[in-house]
């Protein structure tokens, strides 16, 4: 039976070390590992490459090979990052050495290796990519002086001030208002403010 | 007549390194693992009185630095985050040069374990 080759990619030896020593116990895998993109140049493409997050730039570098990436402790973007780019898998590195080998085996079944836990995150964090994208796309409605009125509403700002520095009348400001509350599809200035302000919270509107 | 072989407990939390770090030390001394979750790390280093201790976790990090200062031990912490292995010594750490290796690791829990036996 050919055995299937690992290739470690990471730059911490003991971590390297840890691993390659369980992965030797299994009699199906063959171990190799490097510490940087230089040493990455120098081997042929393994079956299956074992990535340390911080390693972007191995992609190009491991031909057809299949690629889990992994962390400590890593977080929903991460791992959205990873999978973007090209990463068949991602794995907490804090993984128990059985958890890691079945998911090894699982990669060569064709399943994806994804801890449940990551794999809601991701999902988590593309639900709220849409969200943002939505968002991004109701303010793209406002003309440029909708979004400076809406930037003064939102803070609280009455419509008589809000005409005095803009230096507009106030029939035009309540003008500006409505046409703000119905592209943005909500019934009232609060509603709107808080549309603005989640939106500078996810930097959406740029200021 | 055998000597005893000086005691490492090794606190860890990533099982995929605590036995590379269990592997560096078992030349020089005996060392024994255990899980860092949610336990009473002091009331653990109490239990066993290591004449080392290797951790890997920040939290365990800190708990284990209260034991060590009382008790005189020797205390290595290796920061996989930062890649770092790290050294308490009067009260500071230090940062040892290079990434945490099988070598280093060994190296510098000897000198530390030694150390303290001259003293």
């Amino acid at each position: 039976m050919r055995r299937t080759r690992v290739l470690l990619v990471d730059a911490l030896p003991l971590f390297r070390a840890g691993v390659r020593l369980h992965l030797v116990q299994e009699s199906d895998f063959d171990v190799s590992e490097v510490g940087s993109l230089r040493e990455l140049r120098s081997v042929e493409p393994p079956d299956i490459a074992l990535v340390d997050s911080s390693f972007a730039g191995a992609f190009d570098l491991l031909g057809d090979a299949y690629v889990i990436m992994w962390s400590f402790a890593p977080e929903p973007h991460e791992v959205l990052t990873a999978v973007r780019a090209g990463a068949h898998g991602y794995l907490p590195k804090e993984i128990s050495a059985s958890g890691l080998v079945r998911a090894l085996r699982a990669l060569q079944r064709g399943e994806a290796p994804l801890s449940r836990a990551l794999a809601r995150a991701m999902i988590e964090a593309l639900h709220a990519q849409k969200a943002d994208s939505e968002l991004e796309a109701r303010l793209a409605l406002l003309s440029a002086r909708e979004r400076e009125v809406l930037e003064l509403v939102a803070c609280g700002a009455r419509n008589s001030s809000i005409a005095e520095s803009l230096s507009i009348s106030e029939f035009t400001v309540k003008r500006h208002v409505q046409n703000i509350l119905r592209k943005l599809g909500v019934a009232s200035r609060a509603a709107a403010g808080a549309i603005y302000r989640t939106a500078l919270d996810e930097t959406v509107v740029s200021v | 007549m055998t000597a005893v072989r000086p005691f490492v407990a090794v606190l860890s939390h990533v099982p995929l390194v605590t036995v590379a770090i269990v592997d560096a030390i078992e030349g020089i001394a005996e060392a024994r693992a255990f899980t860092t979750k949610d336990g009473d790390t002091v009331g653990l280093l109490r239990s066993l009185r290591p004449d080392a201790i290797v951790v890997d976790g920040y939290g365990a990090a800190g708990e284990a630095a209260k034991y060590a200062r009382a008790a005189d031990v020797p205390l290595v912490y290796i920061d996989l985050q930062e890649r770092k292995l790290r050294v308490l010594e009067a009260n500071c750490w230090r940062d040892e040069s290079g990434r945490p290796s099988s070598e280093s690791l060994r190296n510098v829990v000897a000198e530390a374990i030694y150390d303290r036996a001259r003293a």
